[in-house]
C-alpha cells in the first residue's frame, strides 16, 4: 500500500478533537501540588535581602525554594551548542544568585496546595533590590559607558565570528557598483498557545518529569546531572505539546525547580506557566541589525557581499550562537555569490534571553539577502525578479558548493531547481499581469506593490536522531523516537513511512515519541529535521526488522532465509508458499527469545537544502497605511512530500507567524528593561481575519542524500514572508523599507518621509 | 466571605454540585474540579479563546467567568460535542479531514466558537468565517485549513438537515 | 494569573446591590459581564474586597423604545443589542457600533452597563453615547439620577459614578426622519480596541443643508470627545465632498491624541480625519436617503 505522498488525515486528531489530549496540565497526578515562580521586577539589580517568612506562614504553602536551598543544583545550565567564537558565554541557572539580569528572571519557587494560594504567597515574599543601571537595547549595550550584563563580558560582547568565501574586500574594491543598507528586525515571541508546563513525581527512587519540551533526552541528562541522580533514575516525557516553534527547546529553570521540589517535598509538583510569565520567561527571538555592503556589476549580478550583524542575545546565551550561525548560513540563499563575508557579534542586554524561534535566524538571513536583491533592483533600475533570476544557482550546478565552510564542513546544496521555482511562482501570481495592473491602479492613486522572495532552508541534522521499531504479538508495529511532536503530526507522517516501507496497513503502526523510556538516545524536534533523520532511521531499522523477521520465519519453517522474502507486511516463501504476517512473526520471535525489534540512530548524512519562492501583491491604503493582501503565492520544495496535507499546514503556519513578525508582533522594552507588550492586548498575534488567502504549490526536488528523498519542511513557510512583505510594501509606497515589523502608523510615517521611530 | 460556595450546574448534560472558592475561575472549575481537561487555558485574559465553552448555548471565555457565576446554568464543553458512541460531530470530522489542527491545544476553543457561529449562520461567506474565527488564536495552522474546515462543516450541515 | 481573594455577593434586587456597595464603601466592584473586570482580577491589577454580581437581579436586561428614547437595561448583553430589531430601528448608530466590540464571544457576555461604567476612551458605546447625547441612568441610595456623557466620563477608566451607585440603564435618543448616522473605526486587528473611532450623526434640512451634526471620537483623548469646531463649521452647509473634507481636517486639528505602542499622535490625527470624512459622508448619504427610521 502506498502511503508516502498521500494526503492522509492524521491519526492523532480524534483524541485532540474530542478533548482527550494529554498536555502536561491535563495529566492526572493525584495529590499534586502547584508551583509559582517569583520573578525579578528589575532588569538589573542586586538582591540585597529576601524574606519568605510571611509566605511560608500562609496556610496551604508547603515550600519557598530560594537560591540558597538549591545547593549543588545552583549553577549555570550547559549551553546548547559550543562555538569557537563564544568568548564570554553565560547561561542561566535555576534561580538568580545575588544578581538579576532581566525582568522575569526566577528568584524563588513557591509550592502550595494550588496555584491560587501559590500566587498569594508570591505577593507575601519581600525582596529588597538594589537597582542597577540596565542596558535594554543593542545601542544601549554598545554605548561607551554601558553597564555590563556580565562582568566577564566587556563591552557586553559575548563573542562573534566571521564566515565566508573568497576575498570580499578585493571583490568589493573591484566591483563596478557598491550599495549599502542597514536593516533591522525587532524582538518577537514564539507564543505557542500552550505555555510551558512541567510536572514531576519522585517515587521509589525514580523521578518522572513531564515537560512541554522539544528535547526530553537533554532534559533527562541535565536533571539527572544537576540533582545527583543516575540517568536511569530519571524518565522525561514530552506528552502532547501545544506548539513550541523552537522556544521549548531550551532547558529552563522550572524544569529543574519542579523536580527539585517534588523530591524535596515528597509529593508530585506541577507548574504551569501563565501567559504573563510566558512573555517574560520564555526565550524570545532577535533583535538583529544588519549593515550590508554589496558589490554588483552593471547587470545586477552580486559580486561581493559583506554583512555585519549585531545580534541581541538578551541576558544569557542558552543556545550559544545557534541563531547567528543560521543567519550566516542563510544569507547566501539560492544565489551565486563569489565573495562573501558575514560577521556576527552577539551582544548581551538586560532583556529576556533570545534563542530559537521558527527558523532560528534563517528568516533574518533570508531577509538580509532578499532585501539586498531589492536594493540592487532599485539602484540599478531593474526588475527585482530579473535581478534575482540573474543571480540564481542553476539546476545544472547541483550539488552546489557555496565555498563557505562551517566548522569542519562545507556548505554544499544538494538539489533543487531555483530558477524553475521562481518562474513558477511568478507565473502563478501572474507577475506580468500584476505589473500592468499596478501601473493602471497607480494612475488612480492606488498603491499596489508586488513582492518576491526566494529562500533555501538548511535542516538542522546534527548530530543524529533515532527510531526503534517493535513488532507486537497482536500485529502492531510501534515506532519509538526521541523526537516528539508539538503539532507537526509525527504520529501520522512517521507511521506513513514505516507502513509503506514494511507493507503494513497504516493503522497497524503506532508512533510513540518524546519519552526517554521508549528509546535510549534522542535529540529532539527542531530545525526541520524529523522527516530526514527519523524517517531514515525508520528506513534503516525497517531493513533490520525485515531481516529479523525473515530469520525468525526461517527458523519456524525449517527453511533457509534465502528461500524467504518480505512481502505485503509479512514473510513468504519465494516459491509462493506459506505467508506469515507480522503478529505471527512477532509471537514466533518472542518464543524464539529474540523479539522483533530494531533500533537505528541515523546520523547527519549531509546538508538537505529545501527551497521555495513567495510572491505577494499588496495594496497599501494611502490614507491609513493599512496593508491588504491581494494575492499570496507560495512555491515550496521540500523534496519528497510525505503527506501534502501536513506539509501544507506547516507552510501556512510558518507564513502566519512571519506575517505576525512583519506587520503585527513586536516586543517592546522601555529603557529600563521593562516589557511594555506583555499581554495579548499589546502583543498582536495574527487572527484568521489578518491571514491572506494563500495559493500553495509544491515542487519535489528529491534529496540525493537518502533513498527517501525528503528534506526539511518545518520552517520553510516562515523564512521568506518577512522579505516578501517588506518588498511588496516598499514597491507599493515607493519608499525603502529597512525595518520590521511595520504598523500602519509606521507605514504612514514612511510615506510622509519621516524616519522610523 | 472567602469561604467556599456550593454551586450546581449542568455540564454536557450531567449535573454537578461542588463547593468552590468565590475567586475560582470557571476554566479551572471545569478542568480541575470536574476533570474535563479538554477545555484549555491559553491566556487568562480573554484574548486567545482556548478556554471557550458554551454557556446556555453561547460561546464564552471560561477564564473570564467565575465558577460561582455558572451556578444554576448549563454548560457544554468539547467533551460533549461528539456523539455518545464516539462518532465525531461533522465539524470535528471537517477539522480532521482538512487538517484544521496541529498541536490541538486551541482546537476545543475553536470548535465551541464555531458551533455557535454555524448555528446562527449556517451558510457563511469566507469573510464572515474569518471574522467569526478572529476571536480564537491559533499559532500552528495559519488558519487556512481551519477556514476550509468551517466551509466543509457548513456544507455538510446544508446537505444533511438536522445534523449539528 | 489567578484572581486575589474576595468576597462574593449576588444580590437579587438593585436596592440590595446598592446596600452592599455602600457597606464596602468603595472597596467592592460590580461585576456584570466581567469581560473587562476579570482580566484585571486575573492580572491582580484590581483587588477589591468584594464583588457584587448583578447578573441575578431581574429586570436589568431589557431593550425598550418609547418617547423618542431607546432605553437599554444595564445587564443587557452586547449580543442582544446587536441582534435587536428594536435597536436597529430606533438607534442604527448603536447597532452599527456594537458589532465592533471585541469578538462575538465577548459580546455574548459583555454588557451595555459594564461597557459604559468601565469608561475605556476607545470603547464604542461611550463614543455613541457622546455622539447621541444620551444619558446614563444611575441608581443610588437616594434614588435614580441621570448623567450625560460629559457628566459621566471624568477621565481614563474613571466616571462620576459614586461608590454606592449602580448604572442601571443607558438611554439613547432616537434621531428620527431626516437624520443619518455612521460609525467608523480602525483597529490593528479584527476585534481589537480602536486606534481611533468616530461616530457621526447629523440632520439635513429640506434644502439639503446640515441642520445639526454631532461628531464624537474615541481613542484620541482620556474620554470620548466631541469635535465642536467641526460641528460648528458644518452647521448650515451642504455636505458636499469638499466641505466634509474640510470638516475632517478641522477634526484633526482640534483633538489631542497621544502616542502609544500602536500609533503615534500624528497618525491618530490623520486617522481621525480619514474616519471622520468617511463617517460624515455615510451619515449624510443616509440622511439624504430618508433618515434613521428608514434605513434600518
Amino acid at each position: 500500500m502506498r502511503y508516502i505522498g498521500e494526503r492522509i488525515p492524521r491519526v492523532e486528531d480524534e483524541r485532540l478533537l474530542t478533548g482527550r489530549g494529554q498536555f502536561v496540565d491535563d495529566i492526572p497526578l493525584p495529590g499534586a501540588l502547584e508551583g509559582a515562580v517569583l520573578r525579578s521586577e528589575h532588569a538589573h539589580a542586586r538582591i540585597v535581602a529576601l524574606d519568605a517568612g510571611p509566605a511560608l506562614a500562609l496556610p496551604g504553602v508547603l515550600a519557598v525554594i530560594t537560591a540558597a536551598d538549591l545547593g549543588p543544583a545552583l549553577r549555570p545550565f550547559p549551553v546548547m551548542q559550543q562555538h569557537p567564537g563564544l568568548a564570554a558565554c553565560y547561561n542561566m541557572a535555576a534561580l538568580a544568585d545575588g544578581v538579576v539580569r532581566y525582568v522575569g528572571e526566577p528568584i524563588a519557587f513557591v509550592v502550595a496546595d494550588n496555584r491560587y494560594v501559590a500566587e498569594d504567597a508570591l505577593e507575601l515574599i519581600t525582596v529588597e533590590y538594589e537597582a542597577l543601571p540596565a542596558v535594554a537595547s543593542l545601542e544601549a549595550a554598545l554605548a561607551p559607558d554601558a553597564a555590563l550584563v556580565h562582568a566577564g563580558a566587556p563591552g557586553n560582547l559575548c563573542g562573534g565570528f566571521t564566515q565566508g568565501a573568497g576575498d570580499v574586500d578585493a571583490a568589493l574594491a573591484a566591483a563596478p557598483r557598491i550599495l549599502h543598507q542597514r536593516l533591522r528586525i525587532e524582538r518577537g515571541s514564539a507564543q505557542p498557545m500552550e505555555t510551558r508546563a512541567v510536572a514531576a513525581r519522585y517515587e521509589d527512587g525514580q523521578l518522572t518529569v513531564w515537560s512541554s519540551t522539544q528535547r526530553p533526552h537533554r532534559l533527562r541528562s541535565i536533571v539527572a546531572e544537576f540533582l545527583g541522580l543516575a540517568p536511569e533514575q530519571v524518565r522525561a516525557i514530552a506528552p502532547d505539546v501545544g506548539g513550541a516553534f523552537g522556544a521549548k527547546g531550551n532547558f529552563y529553570p522550572e524544569e529543574l525547580l519542579v523536580p527539585f521540589a517534588a523530591m524535596a517535598i515528597g509529593r508530585p509538583v506541577r507548574w504551569v506557566e501563565d501567559r504573563r510569565e510566558n512573555f517574560l520567561a520564555m526565550t524570545q527571538d532577535r533583535v538583529q541589525r544588519f549593515d550590508i555592503t554589496a558589490g554588483v556589476d552593471g547587470d545586477g549580478r552580486l559580486l561581493a557581499l559583506k554583512v555585519e550583524c549585531l545580534h541581541d542575545l538578551g541576558a544569557y546565551a542558552p543556545y550559544g550562537f545557534i541563531p547567528m550561525v543560521n543567519i550566516a548560513n542563510h544569507i547566501i540563499g539560492p544565489y551565486k555569490i563569489p565573495a562573501i563575508a558575514v560577521t556576527l557579534r552577539g551582544i548581551y542586554t538586560h532583556c529576556t534571553p533570545t534563542a530559537a524561534y521558527r527558523g532560528a535566524g534563517r528568516p533574518q538571513g533570508v531577509f538580509a539577502v532578499e532585501r539586498t536583491m531589492d536594493l540592487i533592483a532599485r539602484e540599478l533600475g531593474c526588475d527585482p525578479a530579473e535581478v534575482r533570476r540573474r543571480n540564481l544557482i542553476q539546476p545544472g550546478e547541483m550539488p552546489y558548493d557555496t565555498g563557505v565552510s562551517v566548522g569542519q564542513s562545507r556548505l554544499v546544496y544538494d538539489s533543487g531547481d531555483y530558477p524553475a521555482c521562481q518562474a513558477a511562482a511568478l507565473a502563478h501570481l501572474d507577475y506580468a499581469g500584476w505589473r500592468q495592473e499596478q501601473g493602471r491602479l497607480r494612475a488612480q492613486g492606488r498603491l499596489i506593490g508586488i513582492g518576491l522572495a526566494n529562500y533555501i532552508e538548511l535542516a538542522s541534522t546534527e548530530p543524529f536522531e533515532g527510531a526503534r521499531l517493535e513488532a507486537t504479538a497482536d500485529g502492531e508495529l510501534i515506532v519509538r523516537t526521541g523526537a516528539g511532536s508539538q503539532g507537526q503530526g509525527h504520529q501520522t507522517a512517521l507511521a506513513q513511512i514505516a507502513a509503506e516501507l514494511l507493507g503494513l496497513s497504516l493503522h497497524q503502526v503506532r508512533v510513540e515519541a518524546g519519552d526517554t523510556a521508549g528509546i535510549a538516545k534522542g535529540i529532539g524536534t527542531f530545525g526541520s529535521r524529523t522527516a530526514i533523520l527519523v524517517g531514515n532511521a525508520i528506513r534503516v531499522a525497517a531493513d533490520q526488522l525485515r531481516q529479523q523477521a525473515i530469520e525468525t520465519a526461517a527458523r519456524l519453517l525449517w527453511v533457509s532465509p534465502q528461500e524467504l522474502e518480505w512481502h505485503g507486511g509479512g514473510v513468504q516463501r519465494k516459491d509462493g508458499g506459506v505467508q506469515l504476517m507480522l503478529a505471527g512473526l512477532a509471537r514466533a520471535a518472542l518464543d524464539q527469545g529474540a523479539p522483533l525489534a530494531a533500533t537505528h540512530y541515523f546520523a547527519n548524512p549531509g546538508l538537505h537544502t529545501a527551497n521555495g519562492t513567495h510572491a505577494a501583491v499588496v495594496e497599501v491604503d494611502g490614507s491609513t497605511g493599512v496593508v491588504r493582501f491581494r494575492r499570496y503565492v507560495v512555491m515550496h520544495d521540500c523534496g519528497i512530500v510525505i503527506n501534502p496535507l501536513l506539509a501544507d499546514g506547516q507552510v501556512y503556519g510558518g507564513l502566519a507567524q512571519a506575517l505576525g513578525g512583519s506587520l503585527y508582533e513586536r516586543l517592546v522594552y522601555d529603557e529600563s528593561g521593562q516589557l511594555l507588550t506583555g499581554s495579548y492586548m499589546d502583543y498582536l498575534l495574527p487572527t484568521a481575519a489578518e491571514m491572506p488567502d494563500v495559493e500553495l504549490h509544491h515542487m519535489e526536488s528529491a534529496s540525493p542524500h537518502t533513498p527517501l528523498g525528503v528534506k526539511g519542511a518545518g520552517e520553510g513557510g516562515s523564512l521568506p514572508p518577512y522579505a516578501c512583505i517588506a518588498a511588496a510594501i516598499e514597491d507599493a509606497i515607493g519608499v525603502p523599507v529597512r525595518a520590521l515589523p511595520l504598523s500602519p502608523s509606521q507605514i504612514t510615517a514612511l510615506m510622509r518621509g519621516e524616519a522610523m521611530g | 466571605m472567602h469561604e467556599p460556595v456550593t454551586i450546581s450546574c449542568t455540564v454536557n448534560g450531567r449535573h454537578y454540585t461542588r463547593a468552590v472558592e468565590p475567586r475560582r475561575l470557571l476554566s479551572d472549575f471545569i478542568r480541575h474540579d470536574l476533570g474535563l481537561t479538554g477545555t484549555h487555558v491559553g491566556c487568562e485574559h480573554g484574548v486567545c479563546g482556548a478556554c471557550t465553552v458554551l454557556l446556555e448555548g453561547d460561546a464564552v471565555r471560561s477564564c473570564l467567568m467565575l465558577a460561582v457565576q455558572a451556578d444554576g446554568l448549563s454548560l457544554m464543553t468539547i467533551e460533549g460535542v461528539a456523539s455518545p458512541d464516539g462518532t465525531l460531530h461533522p465539524l470535528q470530522a471537517a477539522f480532521r479531514e482538512q487538517h484544521g489542527l496541529q498541536c490541538g491545544f486551541c482546537t476545543p476553543g475553536f470548535i465551541m466558537s464555531i458551533l455557535q457561529f454555524l448555528g446562527e449562520n449556517p451558510a457563511p461567506t469566507d469573510a464572515e468565517i474569518r471574522e467569526a474565527l478572529s476571536g480564537n488564536l491559533c499559532r500552528c495552522t495559519g488558519y487556512v485549513q481551519i477556514i476550509a474546515a468551517v466551509r466543509q462543516a457548513a456544507a455538510a450541515k446544508a446537505g444533511a438537515p438536522g445534523v449539528g | 494569573m489567578k484572581p486575589p481573594p474576595f468576597s462574593y455577593h449576588a444580590p437579587i434586587t438593585v436596592a440590595e446591590a446598592i446596600d452592599l456597595l455602600g457597606r464596602y464603601d468603595g472597596d467592592a466592584k460590580v461585576v456584570a459581564g466581567g469581560q473587562s473586570l476579570l482580566p484585571l482580577l486575573n492580572f491582580r491589577l484590581s483587588r477589591p474586597a468584594a464583588l457584587v454580581d448583578i447578573n441575578r437581579i431581574p429586570g436589568l436586561d431589557y431593550i425598550r423604545a418609547d418617547g423618542g428614547m431607546l432605553e437599554i437595561g444595564a445587564v443587557t448583553r452586547h449580543r442582544a443589542v446587536e441582534r435587536s430589531a428594536v435597536v436597529a430601528a430606533h438607534c442604527p448608530l448603536l447597532a452599527e457600533a456594537v458589532r465592533h466590540i471585541g469578538h462575538f464571544q465577548i459580546r455574548n457576555r459583555g454588557t451595555i452597563g459594564g461597557s459604559i461604567a468601565h469608561a475605556d476612551p476607545a470603547a464604542e458605546l461611550p463614543i455613541v453615547l457622546t455622539a447621541l447625547e444620551g444619558e446614563v441612568v444611575i441608581t443610588g441610595p437616594g434614588g435614580v439620577r441621570t448623567a450625560t456623557a460629559s457628566e459621566f466620563f471624568i477621565t481614563l477608566f474613571t466616571t462620576s459614578l459614586g461608590s454606592d451607585e449602580l448604572v442601571t440603564a443607558v438611554r439613547f435618543p432616537t434621531l428620527g426622519p431626516g437624520t443619518g448616522s455612521a460609525f467608523q473605526e480602525l483597529a490593528r486587528r479584527s476585534g481589537d480596541f480602536a486606534l481611533v473611532a468616530v461616530a457621526a450623526a447629523l440632520a439635513l434640512d429640506e434644502a439639503g443643508a446640515v441642520r445639526w451634526v454631532r461628531l464624537a471620537l474615541g481613542g484620541v483623548d482620556l474620554v470620548p470627545v466631541r469635535a465642536a469646531g467641526a460641528e460648528e463649521f458644518l452647521a448650515g452647509k451642504r455636505p458636499d465632498a469638499a466641505t466634509l473634507a474640510e470638516a475632517a481636517a478641522l477634526v484633526a486639528g482640534e483633538i489631542n491624541p497621544e502616542s502609544d505602542l500602536h500609533a503615534t499622535a500624528e497618525y491618530r490625527r490623520q486617522l481621525a480625519a480619514v474616519l471622520t470624512g468617511e463617517a460624515l459622508e455615510t451619515a449624510a448619504r443616509r440622511a439624504a436617503e430618508g433618515g434613521e427610521c428608514g434605513h434600518a
